[in-house]
């Protein structure tokens, strides 16, 4: 074989992995908007499942898919798509998310069961960014529905803001007749949750629930309490990966234990994503005096371009100062 | 005996030239194939259905079967560079030895894909997520198989045309 015909099948090659390398390139990142928001409109539950799942993992680049998601996340669609297209969107617009959370407010106290558990999982779904629905969401943790207090567990659970309120409505329940939503209620506790000791005392009684599958959940979550992991282990997080969202939630759960953290949270109230800012303001809320370092980060962060940061920073700037001896 | 396909120069130019495209392309084309064998195989799938799914989780995140696939090729893209030189500059007047190559690289390649497509359908049929490590160490356990494969064939070729 000459060393030309060699030549000319590396080229081709190399023409083929360039070729891959651009349908790869087309294919994710904000260039990939258009095609999704199109997957969006398709109609087809799965295709726009996907769809918002890539949407969420562009993040704010994918602006132009919100107006279809918050249609889709309030709409009369089936409640696995609403799910999704409201997840998608903290990590692209915090202010259409809490559209949305505003939107499903009010259906929490519907007459219909389906529709209190729809609203539930549509406000779960939403994460952190739904914060201000804690409050009605713990108005409706004793519904009669057992699934809709078991939506409504998931729900704070996946909130996790403010930690205070959302530990006291996980501990009531820890003693709910169903063992379903026992079981949602120790999980986020079982799961890296961070134990305090009347949480604990809550969980204790559980380590010998009827329920085998409770019970052996408590126990793992009673023996993570012995080994919790420190503050730093979460700081160190930050620097790692991509997203930091799980151990801002993480640092959120310890309050005023989380002091060693204040310099990284205040450095990430520059952060590029919103959904990040946000977090580190809430964090510094939930550390409250111990977080002064953070004041004038906190100012700065009061005029910061997202109102949701504005508005987290200024919570948190009030949790500082008013609770300052 | 000896194995027609390297007897003349032009069959021994185009045998080379197919191992290259095939290595690449399978390379390129298990985690797809495997895919699709598995939604028709475990999930009942139609070949339609199959194709489809494979094209709306090529980027998904948490699926990425469009990086999976490159990363899979990678191995095989290496052995391919290296069988077009050692083919295609093996001397044409020594039929013995292109005969030990091919049979080297011909080994290497079924070794290759079918180690790869075993990998791909065990690891989707189970669906484990702890799973997913098996396409990390994938590539790094196919560098190691290729050198084996290779010095196997050439030690069959030698004992059945001794």
């Amino acid at each position: 074989m000459s060393t030309r015909i060699i030549w000319l099948n590396i080229a081709v090659l190399l023409l083929l992995l360039a070729l891959l390398s651009l349908v790869y390139w087309q294919h994710t990142g904000a260039r990939a908007v258009p095609g999704l928001i199109d997957a969006l409109k398709s109609g087809d539950l799965q295709t726009q499942m996907l769809a918002a799942q890539e949407l969420r993992h562009i993040g704010q680049p994918a602006q132009a898919a919100v107006p279809i998601l918050i249609e889709l996340a309030i709409g009369q669609g089936r409640s696995s798509i609403q799910i999704e297209a409201a997840g998608a969107l903290p990590s692209i617009d915090l202010s259409a998310a809490r559209k949305v959370m505003v939107n499903w407010l009010p259906k929490l106290q519907d007459p219909d069961p389906q529709v209190r558990r729809d609203a539930a999982a549509a406000l779960g779904a939403l994460g952190p960014a739904a914060k201000p629905a804690v409050h009605s969401l713990l108005g409706i943790a004793s519904d009669p529905d057992t699934l809709v207090r078991d939506r409504v567990v998931r729900a704070l659970a996946s909130i996790a803001i403010p930690p205070e309120r959302v530990a006291r409505g996980l501990i009531q329940a820890l003693k709910d007749p169903e063992w379903t939503v026992r079981y949602a209620a120790i999980s986020p506790f079982s799961f890296g949750g961070v134990l305090n000791p009347e949480s604990l005392a809550a969980l204790r009684p559980l380590v010998h629930d009827p329920n085998e599958m409770v019970a052996r959940l408590a126990q793992s979550a009673v023996a993570a309490a012995d080994h919790p992991i420190p503050v730093s282990v979460h700081i160190f997080s930050l620097d790692q990966g991509s997203d930091r969202t799980l151990p801002l939630l993480q640092l959120t759960k310890f309050g005023p234990r989380a002091a060693e953290a204040v310099p990284k949270l205040a450095s990430l109230l520059a952060a590029e994503r919103p959904l990040e800012r946000y977090l580190a303001a809430c964090t510094l809320e939930s550390v409250g005096p111990g977080a002064a370092q953070a004041l004038p980060a906190l100012q700065r962060t009061l005029n910061d371009p997202d109102p949701i940061v504005r508005e987290a920073a200024a919570e948190a700037l009030h949790a500082i100062e008013a609770r300052r001896p | 005996m000896r194995c027609t396909a390297t007897d003349s120069p032009r069959r021994f130019t185009t045998l080379t030239l197919v191992l290259y495209w095939t290595c690449i392309l399978s390379g390129l084309a298990i985690p797809w194939i495997a895919t699709i064998a598995v939604d028709m195989a475990k999930h009942d799938q139609s070949l339609t259905g199959a194709v489809r799914q494979l094209r709306l989780h090529l980027f998904a995140p948490g699926y990425n079967l469009f990086i999976i696939a490159l990363i899979n090729a990678m191995p095989f893209l290496i052995f391919a560079v290296f069988l077009l030189f050692h083919l295609g500059l093996s001397p044409m007047d020594d039929q013995t030895l292109r005969g030990r190559r091919s049979a080297g690289v011909l080994l290497t390649v079924i070794g290759l894909v079918g180690f790869s497509l075993w990998t791909h359908v065990t690891t989707m049929w189970e669906a484990d997520a702890q799973a997913a490590l098996a396409y990390l160490f994938l590539p790094f356990l196919l560098l190691v198989l290729m050198p084996v494969c290779y010095a196997f064939g050439r030690a069959l070729f030698t004992l059945v045309f001794r």
